[in-house]
């Protein structure tokens, strides 16, 4: 090429059409374009967002347990069934009784177990009166009820309603003072204990004594309502006894 | 250049006709070169009210002469003369179809270095090449385009 190239392409350029309103154009698309990246940017984020949310849920509940989901129980035995509207049952029937005399009671870790609750009592003034402990368990074959004594052979029973029962008094020991009762249910030998015992190391002598007396025991463990309180599986028998509270007037294993 | 409107209503001004013409010397159709020329100008506006612009002119044409390769990924024979074209010379025809007879790399590289003006380090820049390849385009392409030219003038010449 003997003519520079750039003359030659100068050449190619002839009829080159007139300019319209390219310029306005240009920034138009360029406004279109921050619009689209603006709207890409923001469904991103949010595409994101919704990713960590998800994560945290699928995280959340694979790793924590369900609301309402029982601890472990030994092996073979039902959770505690709860009535969807009561808590606690067997409290509901023994906090009436408690209140009237003006106290509180309140669970007491632990709490329960499989066939058994424990609960602390207060005073008004939020000094400590003892505990309420109450378990039941199976005796389809009969009971023979301790006696006060101690001595061998089988109480003399009471009976009221379809249950026979024992009243134990509060003995003589000032530093283990209890009241309690055992009543078995005639129809089916399904048993519940129940003792009230006085804060031990009290300050205060009255303190001491138990914060149930001895016919609120009574009447409480006949009460028809405290064993249909515990699910129907529910006992403080074989292997789950070792768990279970352990009662100053102990419910024998057979009759 | 500052990213305020009038600085960039000036640069749009100014260079869009180089940069059509740039680009008709790539694709050979007006109302294509027309779009690509719009098209890169506005990611440029764009980018520069961003901030993530540096050079506004490497810019524009690094992505004008990208968008034109990706058009011509054929060596296609697409001279178009334009509508008020009458008598384009016989000269610029067979220059434009020798020229888009080359790479597009080739093409770009003459277009730059010989219509645009840009120097080796610039062309090189704006094509994503090293200076050496650049050079190595420059030769191939003006050696290919003198080939074509004369077989053109001999063929014309019967």
């Amino acid at each position: 090429m003997t003519v520079p190239l750039g003359e030659l392409l100068g050449h190619v350029l002839e009829g080159e059409p007139a300019l319209a309103d390219e310029i306005d154009e240009v920034f138009r698309r360029a406004e279109t374009l921050r619009r689209r990246r603006t709207r890409l940017l923001l469904i991103a984020g949010a595409a994101i967002a919704a990713v960590i949310v998800l994560a945290g849920y699928l995280l959340t509940t694979t790793l924590l347990p369900a609301p309402g989901t029982p601890r472990s129980l030994p092996a073979g035995r039902p959770p505690v069934p709860v009535p969807s509207t009561i808590a606690d049952p067997v409290l509901a029937v023994i906090a009436p009784v408690v209140d009237a005399a003006h106290l509180r009671i309140v669970p007491r870790p632990p709490e329960r177990g499989f066939g058994w609750r424990q609960y602390s009592v207060l005073a008004a003034d939020g000094r400590p009166r003892g505990t309420v402990q109450v378990a039941v368990f199976a005796r389809p074959d009969g009971l023979c009820f301790p006696r006060r004594d101690g001595s061998d052979g089988c109480a003399r029973r009471d009976r009221t309603g379809g249950v026979d029962y024992v009243r134990y008094g509060a003995g003589t020991d000032p530093d283990w003072q209890v009241n309690e009762a055992i009543a078995r249910r005639t129809s089916d030998g399904r048993t519940v204990a129940l003792t009230a015992t006085g804060e031990r190391d009290a300050t205060d002598p009255s303190d001491a004594t138990p914060p149930l007396s001895g016919s609120q025991v009574e009447q409480l463990a006949t009460d028809p309502r405290l064993l249909a309180a515990f699910g129907a599986g529910e006992g403080c028998d074989g292997p789950a006894a070792d768990a279970c509270p352990v009662f100053k007037v102990p419910v024998p294993e057979r009759r | 250049m500052s990213g305020d409107d009038n600085g960039l209503h000036d640069f749009v001004a100014g260079r869009l006709p180089h940069l059509r013409r740039s680009a008709f010397l790539m694709c050979g159709d007006w109302d294509l070169a027309t779009e690509l020329t719009v098209a890169c100008l506005a990611r440029v506006v764009a980018d520069t009210r961003r901030g993530v612009v540096a050079d506004p002119d490497v810019y524009a044409y690094a992505e004008l002469m990208e968008a034109c390769r990706r058009r011509n990924r054929r060596r296609e024979h697409v001279f178009v003369a334009s509508a008020g074209a009458e008598g384009v010379a016989a000269e610029s025809i067979l220059l434009l179809d020798a020229l888009h007879k080359l790479t597009p790399r080739c093409r770009a590289v003459l277009v730059l270095r010989y219509w645009d003006g840009f120097d080796v380090d610039a062309t090189g820049a704006m094509l994503d090449l090293d200076d050496d390849r650049v050079e190595a385009y420059e030769q191939a392409g003006l050696a290919a385009l003198e080939r074509l030219l004369a077989k053109a003038e001999v063929a014309a010449a019967r």
